[in-house]
């Protein structure tokens, strides 16, 4: 049976990527609320992933699906920390408004 | 995902705190979203087409085994790496996230 | 030895110079006059020693202590000369100047400052000696530039006073003026020898083959410079001024020394000008018109010290005068026995206005010589000396310059006779209002009329006895000064053998003499006049009076658009400048705070940027390929 990869085309898949690329980089920019900044990040990762798996299946080579395992591992450390960097601002500021962390300015 | 859920329950959000940025700012943020997915859609569909598609072999190269082996032969040194990364940043979240002494002295 | 000795004589004052700044506060007044006086009289007594082992075949000691200036082919030495002429000037500017040093160790008393005076003086005896035993004409340059510094920080010695602060200050600036045209004379000569040095470019210029036109551009510049220090036309207002010094200063810088190195230099330098005939035609005008003028106005001053000034202003003419026909010996004559009188007269008038408490107008004097017969014989004596009458220093002296005159050009002859009439009528006059009839002014100062202590009446004595046999140096049977000077004098040199030529021209002047002397006898002693006070004057006496108006034209040609002018750049081109300089800090800042713009501390701007950046690199990367 063919592959799946070459049955849908493998353009779909980049274009799923970037699509999902730029809605990260929209929601990035976008929104004040820290959670959904991060949020907006991961969704940036998770299209990286698609797009390595989706060229691993495509070249039937196993190496792209290992760089993914890392990518998650590296992923799931930066959510964890950032996730905690906020609890901790929160506690100081009160709220998780982004706007408010201007004390570099100037 | 957890973890989000985990934080969101840690802190109590409203829905009227929500604020949206200033105008410009919105204006900026699309007009950056637009460049952006044109740039990337351009530049893929002006790109080399991608030649041919290779026959499947029958050999197998997605399964656990496989991956496993890559990781544990030829990966082992960034796989050590990783391993060691999620332990720091489990001790780090731990020691960010810990409530001041003092204020549970106080209470 | 010689080294060590002609180091001794021009270190020595300024040895004094030192203590006295340092330690003169600290020791009392006589102390600090006397290691002043004590200074210079080394240093007279090593010119002496020096003097005896000279005799007109003597060659000249030449003394170089140290490399100075060694660029391409042009080498200078900082290098003393000591020779038959620079040993006299030595003699009698160390010779008067000690003997001034003791007078003002009397006179400045009473003054607060009088270590500092003696430390002043020092300086200036020190300069005057650099000037006159340098090797070459830079050396020399330093003397004649430290001999205007003295004299600007003498002459405003006390400076509470602004006037005198004003008379300081134009004395040291037309000093400059001057020593413009010295230092131009110097490049345009060093340029064409590659050396200043003296005995170097005797050489050099009796070679022959000089461009006569450089040559004479070269002297004539010199001769600008002598014009200031020397005080000729047109540069002579700062001297009269100058008399705002104290008298011992007047005495030693404005009669006696400094005003003799202008002709110093020349006759240093005749081998120049006996090559430049036209300079030399110049010197003479110039020195003859500036006696004319000088003696018009002393005719009618009624400051005392004012009359010497000009009086010195006159004679320098007289000897600008020899020196521009070539007799240069007649004008070191002259020099030397001017020195004399006119430093006594000039300490005789000091002590008149010390006895008189600082009273310095002839009107107000009269009748002192019983109170002061000391003073009034020895000014007498000179008064003699300086009006030519036989057979005191003067006559010999000024009766040369006469015969000189006489036999190259009648017209010059005429004026400077004219000249030495007036010198003698106003010299009598200033005696009679001092010293005859009756006493002028207030009752207290009257009764404490007396003669002056013996530290000032000493010197006056000395200076008087040398005013009077001054002129056997060179009297015309044997004419000791002219044989010592010969070689110096690589030209001709005048000597008259006494003929019936000669006894004329003596006796002429003789008569100029005494006929001024008679006049000056009937107008004020037989009528008794006395000067008018200053709104009275009238009329041609009244220009003359005020010094042909020449101080208000220099005031309104050269003084007023330089005022203007360093107003402008106060008022306008600093502030504009000094805006144009602070703008670019100011720029700066402003761009800073610009930039500062850019830290707004709002992370979504950041990550704006970040992303457009990301876009543009893609993009570059993309479109590059």
């Amino acid at each position: 049976m063919n592959n799946v990869i070459n049955e849908i085309g493998i353009e779909n898949y980049i274009f799923l990527a970037s699509l999902l690329f730029c809605i990260g980089v929209f929601g990035v920019l976008y929104r004040r609320n820290a959670i959904i900044v991060f949020m907006s990040i991961e969704i940036m990762l998770n299209a990286v992933n698609l797009l390595f798996v989706a060229f691993s299946t495509f070249r039937q080579d196993a190496e792209g699906q290992v760089f993914v395992f890392f990518s998650m591992a590296v992923a799931a450390a930066e959510v964890a920390v950032g996730l905690a960097i906020l609890v901790s601002v929160f506690r100081n500021i009160g709220s998780i408004d982004i706007a408010n962390l201007k004390n570099l300015k100037g | 995902m957890v973890l989000f859920l985990f934080t969101i329950m840690l802190m109590n959000l409203n829905k009227e705190d929500e604020v949206h940025k200033p105008r410009i700012t919105r204006l900026g943020a699309i007009t950056v979203f637009i460049i952006t997915s044109v740039i990337l859609v351009t530049i893929f569909m002006n790109s080399n087409p991608i030649v041919g598609e290779e026959m499947p072999s029958n050999e197998d190269y997605q399964s656990i085994k496989k991956l496993g082996m890559l990781l544990l032969n030829e990966y082992m040194l960034p796989f050590e790496f990783a391993s060691i990364l999620l332990l720091v940043a489990m001790i780090g979240v731990v020691l960010l996230s810990k409530k001041e002494k003092i204020e549970k002295k106080n209470e | 030895m010689e080294t060590n000795l002609a180091l001794l004589l021009l270190l020595s004052p300024f040895a004094g110079f030192l203590f006295n700044v340092f330690f003169g506060k600290k020791v009392n007044k006589g102390i600090s006059g006397a290691i002043g006086t004590l200074t210079v009289l080394i240093s007279f007594l090593s010119s002496v020693y020096f003097f005896t082992q000279f005799n007109p075949s003597t060659k000249p000691i030449e003394i170089t202590l140290f490399d100075w200036i060694s660029v391409h082919n042009f080498k200078l030495d900082f290098g003393l000369l000591l020779d038959q002429l620079s040993l006299l000037w030595l003699l009698f500017v160390t010779g008067i100047g000690s003997l001034i040093h003791l007078y003002s160790i009397s006179y400045m008393h009473d003054d607060d400052n009088m270590h500092k005076f003696f430390a002043y003086l020092n300086l200036f005896v020190f300069f005057m000696i650099t000037l006159v035993i340098g090797s070459n004409l830079l050396v020399m340059f330093i003397g004649w530039e430290g001999v205007g510094l003295c004299s600007y920080l003498l002459i405003g010695f006390w400076y509470k006073n602004h006037s005198y602060n004003d008379a300081a200050k134009k004395a040291f600036i037309m000093n400059r003026i001057g020593d413009l045209g010295f230092l131009i004379g110097i490049f345009i000569l060093g340029s064409m020898f590659s050396t200043l040095d003296f005995v170097g470019m005797k050489q050099a210029l009796t070679a022959g083959n000089s461009d006569t036109s450089l040559l004479s551009l070269a002297a004539l510049c010199l001769f600008i410079g002598a014009c200031g220090k020397s005080a000729q036309l047109p540069l002579y207002t700062w001297l009269p001024d100058a008399m705002a010094g104290p008298t011992p200063v007047s005495a030693l810088i404005h009669a006696a020394t400094m005003v003799t190195a202008g002709i110093f230099m020349v006759t240093r330098m005749n081998f120049l000008f006996d090559l430049t005939p036209d300079v030399q035609n110049i010197i003479a005008v110039v020195g003859t018109a500036t006696a004319l003028v000088a003696a018009s106005i002393g005719l009618l001053q009624n400051d005392i010290k004012k009359v010497l000034a000009y009086s010195t202003v006159s004679q320098l003419g007289l000897m600008f005068l020899a020196l521009g026909l070539g007799a240069y010996n007649v004008a070191v004559f002259h020099v030397i026995t001017h020195a004399f009188f006119k430093a006594c007269l000039f300490l005789g008038s000091g002590s008149v206005i010390h006895a008189l408490h600082g009273e310095q107008d002839m009107r107000k004097m009269g009748g002192l010589r019983k109170a002061m017969p000391i003073t009034f014989w020895t000014m007498m004596i000179s008064t003699l000396a300086i009006a030519g009458i036989f057979p005191f220093a003067g006559f010999w002296s000024k009766d040369e310059i006469l015969m000189v005159a006489f036999d190259h050009n009648k017209t010059l002859w005429m004026v400077a006779s004219i000249a030495s009439i007036m010198t003698a009528f106003y010299m009598f006059r200033l005696m009679y209002l001092t010293f005859f009839k009756d006493f002028r002014g207030t009752q207290h100062q009257k009764d404490h009329l007396h003669e002056s202590p013996s530290l000032i009446t000493i010197p006056l004595v000395i200076l008087a006895i040398l005013a009077f046999i001054g002129g056997a140096i060179n009297l015309p049977g044997s004419t000791w000064l002219n044989h010592f000077l010969e070689p110096i004098l690589s030209g001709k040199h005048e000597e008259h053998a006494l003929g019936s030529h000669e006894y004329m021209l003596m006796g002429i002047a003789m008569a100029g003499a005494v006929f001024g002397i008679l006049w000056a006898y009937s107008k004020y002693i037989k009528q008794a006049v006395v000067p008018q006070e200053d709104s009275e004057i009238a009329g041609i006496s009244k220009t003359i009076y005020n010094k042909y108006y020449v101080d208000e034209f220099y005031t309104f040609l050269i003084v007023r658009p330089i005022n203007s002018l360093s107003n402008f750049f106060r008022t306008t081109l600093e502030p504009s400048l000094g805006k144009v300089i602070f703008s670019f800090g100011l720029i700066t800042n402003k761009i800073g705070k610009q930039g500062k713009k850019l830290q707004t501390g709002s992370i979504g701007l950041y990550m704006f940027a970040f992303v457009i950046g990301i876009v543009v690199i893609i993009s570059y990367l993309f479109i590059a390929q």
